[in-house]
């Protein structure tokens, strides 16, 4: 038997949850605009980068004295400086300097003659500017979109085994809206966006589907689906998984901002995108999830209680024939 | 089990773990000698082989030339080919982080992580570090070389064994295309001496005899070839002066991580507190199970790091270390099922030791199941070609296995060894009767 008033719980939960939902479906336009229009900000590995040298030598034993120096230099230049490795040792050791952004020789030279005045080294010392191609090639993003897909359609199997046809089409659509509310933040927030990003792709994924079974699972052990109380159900399982929801996520947030306030600049970026992840996986679990199960498991019973009626029309309809036979 | 069988499993585990802490952390020489040296132990956190994004690189810059005769336009497809194939060269020989790029207008950036060792590096430098153009010739003056780099069909090191010094004869096979093997056999016609050079210098020198070489194939042999690694090194370098263009090497050598200095001191602080806040949250929320789970963490975690510095093709970058969590907060949120179920049935006024039982039964399938789905994860990312999500996938394809066991086996251990202590009052796990839990 239907809970006919489901449909209309499912307008109460949208009206009780709109601001959320519609900050979600918000973040979603905009960035979808945003990357159409302007592209997501690829960092130097997908992009590539400039490198130059500069030949320190032994005596400098704090660094980022001197990285300070050329990222200003850099910058005063409008080039984006991005991060700096250490090679060689001894009299030797050079900074390998890394910037996004192309800039004329003009402005290569001026970086080079002000490092070479703030750091009281000779010109000879820091070498020209080089373009280094983007390390990530195309196969890297279709193989990162199948790695998703192949997650996508292998859990929501064994969602449809496990649980339901509500709770396989839930995995896959707030997966997808999930993934995309992400990539509009990226697209957004201009996040800087790398080889680890895709890695971030699979690993949102795998967060929202791990947190969503957990949330069929709760569902599937009191056995609420046979008490057709679908409305009291999701609002069960979520009122169980909400505390360990949020202290993983509020876990994972807490990492990303240590290494955003912390960390090297080239981690702050990636840092960035797992500070938001952190935050989309909450927010999808939170609010997309339970709506998406609320519409799709009306949808589904519905359809299920109209087959039934349907043959049993069929059926009422054969015995009359019978009967109108006999 | 009784109380003392329980409180001497404490203690070996215990015992036990000290032992895998040491080994994963801990950095010490031996306090012993072999034949008079001091060895050094290295622990599993600094054999660990992270990526180039965190970990230390080898890197190579090479000025590639185009060869004479090669129409300029071709320059741009030639050095994208040329960049591929040493990228494969390294692969082919295990390196599996290993990046190539175009290097300003004419030059190539290679660089390669999981670099541990100076051996490494010096491997490195053998493999690609030094190209040789390599040409044959009748003249021990190289001039008129009847053969060069381009006429190569492949090469490779080999080795048979030679009865009259009854030892292992090491040499580089090259192999010419078809095409060359008349030309080849009609310079060889009358014997001699073949010269073989690396550029200018000659490398060695091959006595024919009276014979010729009529099958397009000659076997290379030195005095510097002493192993087959050696003759594997001139393989190499002939491989890399067989490439599309011509390599000068202009600057080589270990660099930082490209995210920068001390990227990896600060990613190892970040773990290192996110674990600490795992630890805490169990240790206040279940309090003695929380211990037991925590003691059950330590082995999970130096387990895992046993693993993935032992298997040869794991390697680990940031993606990585983010599968590192991942998998913890896998493990985690297992414990917290079990706890959680066991505080159920124990609010419907179980026994203790009842519903830890049936806790652990019960979970058993969704524990299995998030754990075999975070292998399969593993599994696919490994297939991939992008660096990032094969090292994400390596992190938690090991660490779900490992997961497996210590959800599964060394809990349902801990618990069995806890419950002769207190099997009947589960305040000191935080759970209470009828509706108090919090």
């Amino acid at each position: 038997m239907l809970n006919r008033d489901f449909s209309k719980s499912n307008k109460e939960y949208f009206k009780k949850n709109k601001y959320a939902i519609l900050v979600l479906v918000a973040f979603l336009v905009i960035g979808i605009i945003v990357l159409a229009c302007f592209g997501m900000n690829s960092n130097f590995e997908l992009a590539g980068y400039n490198e130059f040298t500069v030949r320190v030598g032994a005596e400098t034993s704090n660094y980022n004295e001197y990285i300070e120096k050329i990222q200003s230099a850099i910058n005063s230049e409008n080039g984006d400086y991005d991060s700096f490795s250490i090679m060689g040792e001894g009299d030797d050791t050079t900074l390998i300097i890394r910037y996004n952004r192309d800039l004329t020789s003009e402005q290569q030279s001026n970086i080079n003659d002000t490092i070479v005045e703030d750091l009281s080294i000779t010109i000879e010392d820091v070498s020209a500017h080089s373009y280094v191609s983007p390390v990530v090639e195309n196969t890297d993003y279709i193989f990162t979109a199948l790695t998703i897909i192949l997650m996508l359609i292998l859990s929501s199997i064994f969602a449809y085994f496990r649980y339901n046809t509500a709770s396989a089409l839930t995995t896959i659509i707030s997966s997808l809206i999930g993934t995309l509310i992400f990539i509009s933040i990226g697209a957004i927030l201009r996040l800087s966006i790398g080889m680890s990003y895709f890695a971030v792709l699979v690993i949102i994924n795998l967060l929202m589907m791990f947190f969503a079974f957990n949330i069929f699972e709760h569902i599937r052990e009191k056995n609420w689906l046979q008490t057709d109380q679908y409305s009291l159900a999701i609002d069960s399982s979520m009122k169980a998984n909400r505390f360990r929801l949020c202290a993983l996520n509020i876990g994972i947030f807490l990492i990303g901002l240590l290494l955003v306030i912390l960390a090297p600049t080239s981690i702050k970026y990636i840092s960035l995108n797992i500070l938001f992840m952190a935050v989309v996986v909450l927010a999808v679990e939170l609010y997309v999830v339970p709506f998406c199960w609320s519409v799709f498991i009306t949808l589904c019973k519905k359809r299920e209680v109209k087959v039934k009626a349907d043959k049993e029309k069929v059926i009422e309809e054969s015995i009359s024939k019978k009967d109108n036979e006999q | 089990m009784t109380k003392k069988r329980s409180k001497c499993l404490f203690v070996v585990f215990s015992i036990l773990l000290v032992i895998c802490l040491i080994a994963s952390f801990v950095n010490f020489t031996y306090p012993f000698t072999i034949n008079g040296n001091y060895y050094s132990y290295s622990n599993f956190v600094s054999n660990l082989k992270l990526g180039e994004d965190i970990g230390k690189t080898y890197r190579i810059v090479y000025r590639a030339e185009l060869p004479e005769g090669e129409a300029q336009s071709n320059y741009d497809n030639l050095r994208t080919s040329t960049k591929e194939e040493l990228k494969h060269i390294l692969q082919s020989e295990g390196y599996r982080d290993v990046t190539a790029s175009e290097y300003g207008t004419d030059s190539i950036l290679i660089q390669v992580g999981n670099i541990l060792t100076i051996d490494d590096e010096n491997e490195i430098v053998n493999l690609i570090g030094s190209p040789a153009t390599v040409s044959f010739s009748m003249n021990s003056d190289n001039s008129d070389p009847f053969a060069g780099a381009k006429d190569i069909e492949n090469v490779y090191a080999t080795s048979y064994y030679d009865q009259e010094i009854a030892e292992n004869v090491y040499v580089v096979l090259i192999d010419f295309n078809d095409d060359m093997i008349d030309s080849i056999a009609d310079a060889t016609a009358d014997g001699g001496t073949v010269y073989i050079f690396f550029g200018d210098t000659q490398f060695t020198q091959m006595d024919l005899g009276s014979s010729a070489i009529t099958e397009g194939v000659i076997y290379m042999q030195s005095d510097d070839f002493q192993s087959l690694a050696h003759a594997n090194t001139v393989a190499n370098r002939i491989k890399t002066g067989m490439l599309d263009l011509e390599l000068t090497t202009v600057e080589s050598g270990s660099v930082s991580p490209t995210y920068g200095v001390g990227a990896n001191l600060w990613i190892a602080v970040a773990m290192a507190i996110f674990i600490l806040i795992g630890f805490i949250f169990l240790i206040v929320k279940y309090r003695h199970l929380g211990w037991l789970a925590c003691f059950n963490l330590l082995f999970f975690i130096t387990i895992s790091l046993f693993l993935l510095q032992s298997i040869p093709l794991v390697h680990l970058n940031f993606a990585g270390m983010i599968g590192f969590l991942i998998a913890f907060i896998f493990v985690v949120d297992s414990f917290i099922s079990i706890f959680e179920k066991a505080k159920e049935h124990y609010n419907q006024d179980t026994k203790l030791y009842i519903a830890m039982k049936v806790a652990q039964s019960e979970t058993l399938t969704k524990t299995f199941v998030m754990n075999v789905g975070l292998m399969i994860v593993g599994l696919i990312s490994l297939f991939m070609p992008s660096l990032a999500v094969q090292s994400f996938g390596w992190a938690v394809f090991v660490m779900s296995f490992v997961s497996l066991f210590c959800v599964q086996v060394l809990n349902r251990l801990f618990i069995k060894m806890y419950l002769p202590f207190n099997s009947t009052d589960g305040k000191k796990c935080n759970f209470h009767k009828g509706g108090q839990n919090a």
